[in-house]
C-alpha cells in the first residue's frame, strides 16, 4: 500500500481514529411538552470505545436499529456525540467548533447508500467530483479537472465520461463517481454507509473490487457500515458487531467469523441462508425481536434474548447492582444443572413472549403446571425453590395473569444474573498477538486486560 | 418426484408498451409447479422475475400486456390464445374472465405475498379486522367464525396474543410481524399455491431466519406450493426445491436446486454463484460479472447474455439458444439410472449441437462495463 500525500505522521497500522466512552442519545420526542411527560432518550449509542487503524477497513455490522449508522455519523461529527471524545490523529473533534471542523472535512468523506439520490442531476460528473476539492481550495482549475479525469479512470469508468450526467449511469456506475468524488480530496477516511446494498450482486462484486483496488492505490482506511455479514467477510479487516447501541464484540475479520464468542455474533453468523443446497449444519434462529432502544435492558442488553443467559449465582453481584425488583429477590446460587437451567430460561422466554397458549388446558394451576411440565421441562425439572416459584407462575397463567407472570420469573431468573446487573467488556488476548473485544461475562474469567 | 403438476407456464410473454418503445420484461418463459414442492425464480433486478410472477395472477397493469403463453392452473386457463386467420393472437374462449380469476383463483387457489407489507397493508383498518375480511371473501366463513379462523392463523404465523393484537394496526406491528400477517392472510384461505415475491428482502438476517422457518413448517403442515421470487441464492439453497434462472425476460437455467449449485451449466448462473460474497468462507477476490444488463427494449439478438458472458462465440450472436436437457446424470456416474431426473435444462448452444465449438470467441472487448445504450434506468 502507498500511502497518501498527507500522512502526518500516522503510519499504516498505527492509530487513526480513537473513540472513547462516546455515546449519542436522541430525545424521542421532540419538543418541551416531551420533556414533560418525562419521555426517555433513544440510547442510539451508548459509551462505545474502539479504535481505528490507518489503512484498515473497520466494518460496523448488525442489524437496523443497532445504531452502526449513527456511530459512523457521529465519529465523523455529522452529529455531536453527547458524550466521549473522538480523537483524530491526535486532536479531540468534540473540542472543535463546527467552523474548526471543516477544514478537516477534507480528510474524512462519505460513500451512501442509494446512488440514485446522493449525485445532483444538474451536474455534470466532473462538476460533481470537483465540488468538494473546490470546498477545500484544493488545486487550480486545469488541477481539478485532471485529477477528476485520472479519478474516473481509477473507479473503472473513463476520462470522457467528465461532461455526461448522472442519469446517463447505471446504479453501479453512479456508486463508482461517488467514490471518485470521496477520492477528490485524498481523504484519510471514507465512511461508507451501506455503498452496495442497493445493487445486484453481479454490480455489488464490481464495486466492491474497486474499493479494494482504491484502497490498495491510495492507503485510505474505510468506516464500512454493513448490515451484510458476507459482504463485509469480503472487504474487512476487523469488524465490530453492533447490538441496539453497544459494541457486542470486535475482532480481526477471520476470527471473528471462523471463532466468533459473542452469542449475538454467532446467532446472527447462524441466522445467514448459505448459498449452497448440500451446506452442512442447521442454520439457527435467533427467536424474539430487539428491545426498544429508549428503554434497554439492563447489563448486557442482548440478554434478553441470549440462549447462554448465565445463572444467577454464577458469579458474585452486589445488592447495588440489581435493579430495584430484582434486588428483593435473591443474591443467591441455585445451582441448577445446565440442561434444566436451560429449561427453565426457554419458559421464562416463552411467557414473556406469550409463544404458547393454554386455551386447550383446564384452568387449574394443577393442569396448568402438568402442561407446562411436559412442554417445557420434559427431562429435568427443577426442584426446591425454582419448583416454588414456577407453581406461583402456573397459578398466576392459570387465572390467565400473564404479565405478572412473566414479571416474577423475570425478577427471579433473569434480573439476578450478572448479565442483567453489570455491562460486560473484556478484552482478550488472542494467539495471534491480537486483542479482541467481547462484551459477553462468559468470557470474564478469560480476561486478561481489564482496561476497558 | 412424482407430485402432480398444477401450475403449468409454457411460453409466456409480457410485454409493456412504453413511449420509449417495447419492453421485452417477459419474453418466452416456460416452468411448471408441482404439489408440495417450492420452486425459486432467481435473477437480478430487470430480469422479469416479478413480471412473470404476476402474469400468472393477471395483475398486469397498463401499459403491460400479457401478449402470448398458455398459463394452466389444473384444469383451468389462466391465460390461453389462439392464432387467427390474419395471424394474429386472440384470447381463447377457455380463458378465465376477470370475474372468474377474482372468484376462482386469486386468494382461495392462488395468493400472493409482496416484498413490502405496508403496501399490502390498509393502515387505516386494524390487522385482525384485515385479516378476517380477506378469510370472509374467500372463504365460506362469516362474522364469528371468520374472526376465530383469523385468531387461528396469526397466533399459526406466530404472532403472540393473537387476540389482543387484533384491533392494534399494522404500523403497530414490526415488519417482521407484519410479513407474518400477510402469510396468516395467504393461508387463511387455504391456497394450493403462494407466489411470494421476495418477501424476506427488507428484514434483517435474524428476522428473515424466523420467516424462513414458519415457511418451511406451515409447508410441511399445510402442502402449499410455493413460487419464492428472489435475488438471493442463500434462500434459494435453503428452501427451493426447483430453480429457475432469469435473466433480461428469459430462463436460462432451470433444474433441481443441487444441480443449479453443484452441477451449473449456463455460464450466466455459474457468473452469478461467482459473483457472491459468501458467508461462510473468506474469498479473496470476486469475479464480478461484467458489464450491466442490456435494456429489455432492444434486448441482444439470439443469446441475451452473450454481450457480459466469458464463454461468448461469434454463434452466440447468431444462433437463439434453446432448452437442453443436461441433468440426466445426478450421481456423476455417466449412466442414467431410475430416480435420477431429467429436470435440468439450460438455454446456451455450448449444450447444442448448433455449432457453438466451431464459432470464434467473441474479441474481449476489455471492460466490457462501459455501456450506455439503453442503461438508463
Amino acid at each position: 500500500m502507498s500511502g497518501g500525500t498527507a500522512d502526518e505522521g500516522v503510519a499504516t497500522g498505527e492509530t487513526l481514529m480513537e473513540v472513547d466512552g462516546m455515546s449519542k442519545y436522541f430525545q424521542s420526542e421532540g419538543g418541551f411538552l416531551a420533556s414533560l411527560r418525562g419521555a426517555a432518550d433513544v440510547k442510539a449509542v451508548d459509551d462505545v470505545t474502539f479504535d481505528i487503524k490507518k489503512g484498515e477497513t473497520l466494518a460496523l455490522v448488525g442489524e437496523s436499529g443497532c445504531g452502526k449508522s449513527t456511530l459512523a455519523r457521529t465519529i465523523l461529527q455529522l452529529h455531536r456525540p453527547t458524550e466521549g471524545s473522538i480523537r483524530f490523529k491526535g486532536t479531540d473533534l468534540t473540542d472543535l467548533s463546527s467552523r474548526e471542523i471543516r477544514p478537516l472535512r477534507q480528510d474524512m468523506q462519505m460513500v451512501f447508500q442509494d446512488p440514485h439520490s446522493s449525485l445532483n442531476p444538474r451536474l455534470k460528473v466532473g462538476q460533481i467530483i470537483e465540488e468538494p476539492m473546490k470546498a477545500h481550495d484544493m488545486y487550480d482549475a486545469a488541477g481539478r479537472r485532471e485529477r477528476a479525469e485520472k479519478l474516473l479512470e481509477s473507479v473503472g469508468l473513463e476520462a470522457a465520461h467528465y461532461h455526461r450526467y448522472p442519469h446517463e449511469f447505471s446504479g453501479g456506475q453512479r456508486q463508482r463517481v461517488n467514490l471518485a468524488r470521496a477520492f477528490s480530496t485524498d481523504p484519510e477516511i471514507i465512511m461508507c454507509d451501506e455503498p452496495t446494498s442497493a445493487l445486484d450482486v453481479s454490480v455489488q462484486a464490481q464495486v466492491l473490487n474497486v474499493m479494494k483496488r482504491l484502497q490498495d492505490e491510495f492507503g485510505v482506511t474505510y468506516l464500512f457500515i454493513s448490515h451484510d455479514m458476507s459482504v463485509v467477510r469480503y472487504v474487512a479487516d476487523r469488524v465490530a458487531v453492533m447490538y441496539l447501541g453497544h459494541v457486542a464484540e470486535l475482532a480481526e475479520k477471520e476470527a471473528l467469523f471462523e471463532n466468533p464468542k459473542h452469542p449475538y455474533t454467532r446467532a446472527l453468523l447462524d441466522s445467514i441462508p448459505v448459498p449452497d443446497p448440500r451446506s452442512t449444519g442447521e442454520r439457527g434462529t435467533l427467536a424474539g425481536d430487539v428491545p426498544s432502544p429508549t428503554n434497554p435492558p439492563s447489563g448486557c442488553r442482548f440478554r434478553t434474548r441470549c440462549p447462554k443467559l448465565i445463572q444467577p449465582g454464577t458469579y458474585d453481584v452486589t445488592r447495588e447492582e440489581l435493579a430495584d425488583d430484582a434486588a428483593g429477590a435473591a443474591l443467591q446460587s441455585y445451582d441448577l444443572d445446565e440442561p434444566t437451567w436451560r429449561n427453565v430460561i426457554g419458559f421464562v422466554r416463552a411467557v414473556d413472549r406469550r409463544s404458547f397458549t393454554l386455551e386447550n388446558v383446564e384452568d387449574s394451576p394443577d393442569a396448568v403446571r402438568a402442561f407446562l411440565d411436559e412442554r417445557f421441562f420434559a427431562g429435568s425439572t427443577p426442584s426446591g425453590e425454582p419448583a416454588d416459584v414456577i407453581d406461583d407462575a402456573a397459578r398466576l397463567l392459570a387465572e390467565e395473569r400473564w404479565d405478572e407472570a412473566a414479571d416474577h420469573l423475570r425478577t427471579t431468573f433473569e434480573e439476578p444474573s450478572i448479565c442483567a446487573a453489570r455491562r460486560p467488556a473484556y478484552v482478550l488476548e488472542e494467539d495471534v498477538e491480537e486483542e479482541r473485544f467481547v462484551a459477553c461475562h462468559l468470557y470474564r474469567d478469560s480476561e486478561t486486560d481489564s482496561s476497558h | 418426484m412424482s407430485n402432480e403438476t398444477i401450475l403449468e407456464v409454457d411460453g409466456l410473454k409480457t410485454h409493456f408498451y412504453t413511449e420509449q418503445g417495447v419492453v421485452r420484461a417477459v419474453d418466452g418463459v416456460s416452468f411448471d409447479v408441482r404439489e408440495r414442492e417450492i420452486v425459486g425464480i432467481v435473477g437480478e433486478s430487470g430480469a422479469g422475475k416479478s413480471v412473470a410472477t404476476t402474469s400468472i395472477l393477471r395483475l398486469i397493469e397498463e401499459p403491460g400486456q400479457i401478449v402470448d403463453g398458455e398459463i394452466t392452473y389444473r384444469d383451468l386457463t389462466i391465460v390461453g390464445f389462439e392464432e387467427q386467420d390474419d395471424g394474429t393472437l386472440t384470447p381463447r374462449e377457455a380463458m378465465l374472465s376477470n370475474r372468474e380469476m377474482r372468484d376462482q383463483v386469486r386468494g382461495n387457489e392462488i395468493a400472493i405475498i409482496f416484498q413490502d407489507p405496508m403496501e399490502s397493508l390498509n393502515p387505516v383498518y386494524s390487522v385482525g379486522h384485515q385479516v378476517t375480511e380477506f378469510i370472509e371473501l374467500n372463504r365460506e366463513l362469516s362474522g364469528g367464525d371468520a374472526r376465530q379462523e383469523a385468531i387461528d392463523m396469526l397466533r399459526e404465523v406466530g404472532i403472540p396474543e393473537p387476540e389482543n393484537r387484533f384491533d392494534d394496526y399494522p404500523h403497530e406491528f414490526s415488519g417482521g410481524m407484519r410479513q407474518r400477517v400477510l402469510i396468516a392472510m395467504a393461508l387463511g384461505c387455504r391456497p394450493t399455491l403462494i407466489i411470494a415475491d421476495e418477501p424476506t428482502t427488507a428484514l434483517d438476517v435474524t428476522v428473515e431466519g424466523q420467516i424462513l422457518d414458519l415457511v418451511k413448517d406451515l409447508q410441511t403442515k399445510y402442502g402449499t406450493s410455493f413460487i419464492w421470487v428472489t435475488h438471493d441464492m442463500g434462500i434459494v439453497a435453503e428452501i427451493c426445491d426447483r430453480v429457475n434462472v432469469m435473466y433480461l425476460g428469459e430462463i436460462v437455467e432451470q433444474g433441481p436446486v443441487d444441480d443449479i449449485f453443484h452441477d451449473t451449466k449456463h455460464p450466466y448462473t455459474q457468473k452469478l454463484l461467482e459473483s457472491i460474497p459468501r458467508p461462510d468462507r473468506t474469498v479473496t477476490e470476486l469475479d464480478p460479472i461484467a458489464g450491466t444488463m442490456p435494456s429489455a427494449i432492444n434486448p441482444p439478438r439470439a443469446c441475451r447474455f452473450h454481450t457480459r458472458c466469458p464463454d461468448a462465440r461469434v454463434a452466440c450472436t447468431e444462433v437463439e439458444p434453446r432448452f437442453v436437457a443436461v441433468g440426466n446424470d445426478a450421481d456423476g456416474d455417466g449412466d442414467e439410472h431410475e430416480g435420477e431426473h431429467n429436470d435440468h435444462r439450460t438455454a446456451c448452444i455450448k449444450y447444442d449441437d448448433v455449432g457453438y465449438w466451431d464459432s470464434v470467441p467473441l474479441e474481449k472487448v476489455g471492460d466490457r462495463d462501459i455501456q450506455y445504450v439503453g442503461d438508463r434506468s
